[in-house]
């Protein structure tokens, strides 16, 4: 199931990126670039991203959208399309080159033996409060991971048997508390990198104000 | 056929190579801004497959945190970029890149 929906989105996003290369209509253009960013929110989707699907949405489709047709507008080029240059030839022949070189040695990687168990994962010693007030110390592994399955359970937090008396498992809903987890861990997070990421988007929003602004109003 | 983590990275090298097809061979600013982002996009397809397919059975989050700030940064870009682009075309009136060459030595 996951791999028909897989190859059908991945169809629509190699293809619209293709027309976005080969359309002369700039604003066609940009209207198959973002629905190759919204594939591209579907591929996450199959690969259990819930989060960046939904931020690739808000973000690409949304804003990057918005922003792209007010460059195309505010430039009005629209009549003289979207020529190539001089080395279209060459470019094409280094894309599909590069496209060679990765697909090769994507293919011939032995993924089966590139893959880690979770015990081979890094640790670190972390201190635990405990209830008693105490703090212990415990070994926990360097990355935040979430697990593909989730053991069902009643109120009282017991597995919920069926017939044949087994534990019953369930995809894990959603991924949003595992990237907070992730982002603001005390230990194991990116916190400082949030901070430095919010202070960029600021420069780029001065940046953006000051490089557009004219320049009769000074 | 089940899925594995060379589906993913095939199809993130072939958006990736388009994008670059775009990026080198297009006069027009906005479509080279727009095959940047596809390129971005496709490196963020290979970060997330990692963290779902390294590890057996679990998603190693630092892939995603990864792609976010990719995002973040991407975001940024665009911004500046499209600025860059409305004050190269109020002074010059045009977006053609092969024309915007008063640095060139």
């Amino acid at each position: 199931m996951t791999s028909v929906a897989f190859y059908i989105i991945a169809a629509v996003a190699v293809g619209s990126a293709i027309a976005v290369v080969r359309m002369q209509d700039v604003f066609r253009a940009a209207l198959f670039a973002i629905l190759s960013f919204f594939a591209v929110a579907g591929i996450y989707v199959t690969l259990n991203a819930d989060f960046l699907a939904v931020v690739q949405v808000l973000v690409y489709v949304g804003a990057m959208g918005i922003l792209l047709m007010f460059g195309i507008m505010l430039t009005r080029d629209i009549q003289q399309g979207s020529p190539s240059n001089r080395i279209n030839a060459p470019s094409l022949l280094v894309s599909v080159l590069v496209m060679a070189v990765m697909i090769t040695v994507v293919i011939a990687t032995d993924w089966e033996d590139a893959t880690y168990a979770v015990a081979d994962l890094p640790t670190i010693e972390r201190q635990v409060e405990t209830t008693e007030g105490t703090t212990v110390t415990e070994q926990v592994t360097q990355a935040i991971l979430m697990p593909d399955k989730t053991l069902v359970v009643d109120e009282k937090g017991n597995p919920v048997l069926d017939d044949e008396g087994e534990e019953q498992y369930e995809s894990t809903k959603g991924s949003t508390s595992y990237v907070s987890d992730a982002l603001f861990d005390k230990d194991r997070g990116f916190v400082l990198p949030f901070e430095v990421a919010s202070v960029l988007l600021l420069a780029a929003l001065i940046g953006a104000v000051v490089l557009v602004r004219s320049k009769d109003e000074e | 056929m089940d899925l594995g983590i060379e589906h993913y990275l095939v199809l993130s090298a072939i958006l990736f190579s388009i994008g670059l097809y775009g990026t080198l061979s297009k006069r027009n600013a906005v479509v080279i801004l727009m095959c940047i982002e596809i390129m971005l996009n496709s490196v963020n397809i290979a970060m997330v497959a990692f963290s779902r397919y390294l590890v057996p059975d679990v998603v190693v989050m630092t892939g995603h945190v990864f792609a976010i700030f990719v995002i973040t940064v991407a975001a940024a870009e665009a911004a500046v970029g499209i600025a860059i682009i409305i004050a190269i075309y109020g002074t010059r009136h045009t977006i053609d890149v092969e024309q915007a060459d008063l640095m060139k030595w």
